[in-house]
């Protein structure tokens, strides 16, 4: 969580004619390899998932490892390599390869997943938070809507407060809301068995493999895929590191060991004790919680966990606010696709204006789905939707980096992907894999037949995914670029800030 | 610290030099977060209605257990799992059943139940929603109908091992 203050020699303004000309000493405050570490792992796993895969036993090994093996681990490597070489995340590594509209195309991608991502994820805290309070809350479109609206404010006026407060705050929700429960977990998992006790689901050496069902067992397999997304996403703040080429890398090689376990291990304890027929997703995987420590005598922790995993999930989800959003302004201030207006920042840095007209989306999109039983029984419907959409992001980045291995060989790269073409053909085709899955009717799925969810899910990537970028192309302005390209230079200053600041909103 | 001190990194190299333009400090934001935490846990361990596991609770689960074992479902190793958390009403489970969002909850639970951010398609399990079932059967059997009737179409898969 620390970040690491350093004596940074930087030479005076020299686009603005008001500036110093005189060398300064700026104190620059950097990210630690550690925080950009536990970001990574805030915006990727949280402990929410262990009840629900528990309910494969051992088998839940397979489930997470097959897909860390062909998605995961191409990604981490993909995105540390593009990271160390390129600063700015996504839509810069797309852009140097494909030209800004791609880039535009990838960055918008990332950002449109988190249009219903936040209203289910929040939906979710309120159901979990109401399991502790008073468990008829959950069913209370008042409260939900209450919830989801008045913490989404809250993360937007955090983030605010700078990309240290998000890194520190995301960093400490990692470790306090998913490291040391799932510690916890654990050790009293390992408990269990050590004292001789059965468990409850089988751990014979072929219960390793899922039960096999045909389409649905590889369903289930791909489906994980998404459970590793988002690796790359805090690679748009690589520039926050102090030692990006050589951090970067570090920082996403350690996640990746504790995403694992993380997964994993709490799973398995969790399996131990509850039989999947005590897993009620209706009630929230607090349920299953409740068994595991009721089992214990120490019931009294359900409320201190059920706490600490919403907050594991705001962290998350204030990376989530600060990642794809910055993304968004970069690609906006150097090729003009977004209105100043939107490009405007605060006097921390932050994209204010993004992320509140944002914040007015989803306050909106919370009130409908929390009043409207419509909205809310077919939302499920528009994650998998933007989940499609996500997954052009990594389509695009594993082709950007074939490319600009090739285009580029001489750029200096802190990492370099042994195998490159075999890792991006690997990630490729499962992210293909999973694409193709996305459009497999699920049995929540009852309005029509197999083409007409495969119509309404393509129309809706198609409109969500390409079609805004393609809008925000047609009606780009060249006046509405604030900040000089950073693809083929590294000469370029920065000429949008005035000295005294007063770009700040 | 003044802005200008800071705003000539190269683009490419610090794409967004403001952030770095003023030095911060957090720590009071830090200590209103622990403090809201901590009241929260306190809040929540003091109205978290925690089941009763007594003679009552431990009779229902013997009845859940035979249902589940009539099913062909899961069963826990000790019924203690079931009487701690299903007391002698079910518990939360009950509590939520039948309703809009948290069956709207259940579904984007079906499909994200893994670790996934957003949702995709997943096969529904058999034991999850049957037992689920199973549960408000013993426990709340008027809400059983609501519950069939919403899930009740569903094609289940039996993936565990």
């Amino acid at each position: 969580m620390s970040v690491a203050s350093a004596a940074v020699a930087v030479p005076a303004v020299a686009a603005s004619p008001l500036a110093d000309p005189l060398p300064v000493i700026a104190k620059r405050n950097f990210i630690s390899w550690r925080t950009m570490m536990f970001m990574t792992v805030a915006v990727v796993c949280s402990l929410r998932a262990a009840p629900t895969m528990a309910v494969y036993g051992l088998a839940s090994i397979v489930l997470y490892a097959v897909p860390a093996i062909v998605f995961m681990i191409p990604q981490t490597l993909v995105s540390a390599e593009l990271a160390s070489a390129w600063p700015g995340g996504i839509y810069r590594w797309v852009t140097e390869a494909y030209g800004p509209k791609l880039g535009l195309l990838a960055i918008w991608c990332q950002y449109a997943m988190t249009i219903f991502y936040y209203p289910a994820m929040l939906a979710y805290v309120a159901s979990t938070f109401a399991y502790v309070i008073n468990p008829n809350l959950a069913s209370s479109g008042l409260f939900t809507a209450v919830v989801i609206v008045s913490v989404y404010w809250l993360a937007v006026l955090v983030s605010g407060r700078g990309m240290k407060a998000v890194s520190g705050l995301s960093s400490a929700g990692a470790i306090v809301g998913t490291l040391i429960p799932g510690i916890v977990l654990v050790g009293m998992g390992a408990a269990y068995l050590i004292g001789g006790h059965a468990s409850a689901a089988p751990l014979h050496v072929h219960d390793l493999l899922p039960a096999w069902a045909g389409v649905a067992s590889l369903v289930l397999i791909v489906n994980n895929f998404l459970s590793y997304s988002g690796m790359e996403m805090n690679a748009v703040h690589v520039s926050e590191l102090k030692d990006p080429k050589r951090e970067f890398p570090k920082a996403m090689f350690v996640a990746v060991g504790i995403i694992m376990l993380v997964f994993i291990l709490p799973a398995l304890a969790v399996s131990f004790i509850v039989p999947a027929s005590d897993v009620s997703l209706t009630a929230g995987v607090m349920q299953a919680f409740t068994s595991f420590f009721g089992y214990f005598g120490v019931s009294f922790l359900v409320s201190p966990v059920a706490i600490l995993i919403i907050l594991a999930m705001l962290g998350g989800m204030l990376a989530w606010l600060a990642g794809p959003s910055t993304g968004l302004l970069l690609i906006g201030r150097e090729q003009g696709f977004i209105p100043p207006y939107f490009q405007k920042l605060n006097k921390r840095g932050m994209q204010m204006n993004i992320m509140i007209w944002q914040g007015v989306v989803t306050s909106i999109i919370a009130c409908l789905y929390a009043f409207i039983p419509a909205v809310s029984n077919a939302y499920w419907i528009f994650e998998v939707m933007t989940t499609q959409i996500y997954l052009i992001v990594y389509l695009l980045m594993f082709m950007a980096a074939v490319k600009l291995r090739a285009d580029q060989p001489e750029r200096p790269r802190g990492y370099l992907t042994p195998a490159l073409r075999w890792m991006c053909g690997m990630g490729f085709v499962s992210t293909i894999g999973a694409f193709a899955i996305g459009f497999v009717p699920p049995s929540q799925f009852h309005s029509g037949g197999t083409l007409v969810y495969i119509l309404l899910v393509a129309g809706g990537v198609g409109i969500m995914g390409p079609g805004i970028p393609l809008l925000l192309d047609r009606y780009k302005k060249p006046h509405w670029k604030t900040a000089a390209s950073s693809t083929g230079t590294e000469t370029r200053v920065a000429t949008t800030i005035a000295p005294s600041g007063t770009q700040a909103v | 610290m003044p802005a200008q001190a800071i705003s000539s990194v190269p683009v490419g190299e610090n794409p967004i030099p403001e952030r770095h333009a003023f030095h911060h400090d957090n720590r009071p934001l830090m200590a209103i977060i622990t403090a809201l935490v901590i009241a929260l846990i306190a809040v929540c361990l003091i109205a978290f209605n925690q089941p009763n596991d007594n003679a009552a609770a431990r009779a229902k689960a013997v009845k859940l257990e035979a249902l589940l074992r009539a099913e062909g479902l899961p069963l826990p190793t000790s019924l203690t799992v079931f009487s701690s958390s299903l007391g002698t009403n079910g518990g939360v489970v009950c509590a939520a059943s039948g309703y809009n969002l948290t069956d709207a909850i259940l579904n984007q639970q079906n499909s994200a139940s893994t670790g996934a951010k957003t949702g995709s398609v997943l096969p529904v399990e058999k034991a999850v929603l049957n037992g689920q079932l199973a549960i408000i059967q013993v426990y709340c059997p008027a809400r059983a109908p609501a519950f069939i009737k919403h899930f009740g179409g569903y094609k289940l898969y039996d993936l565990t091992p």
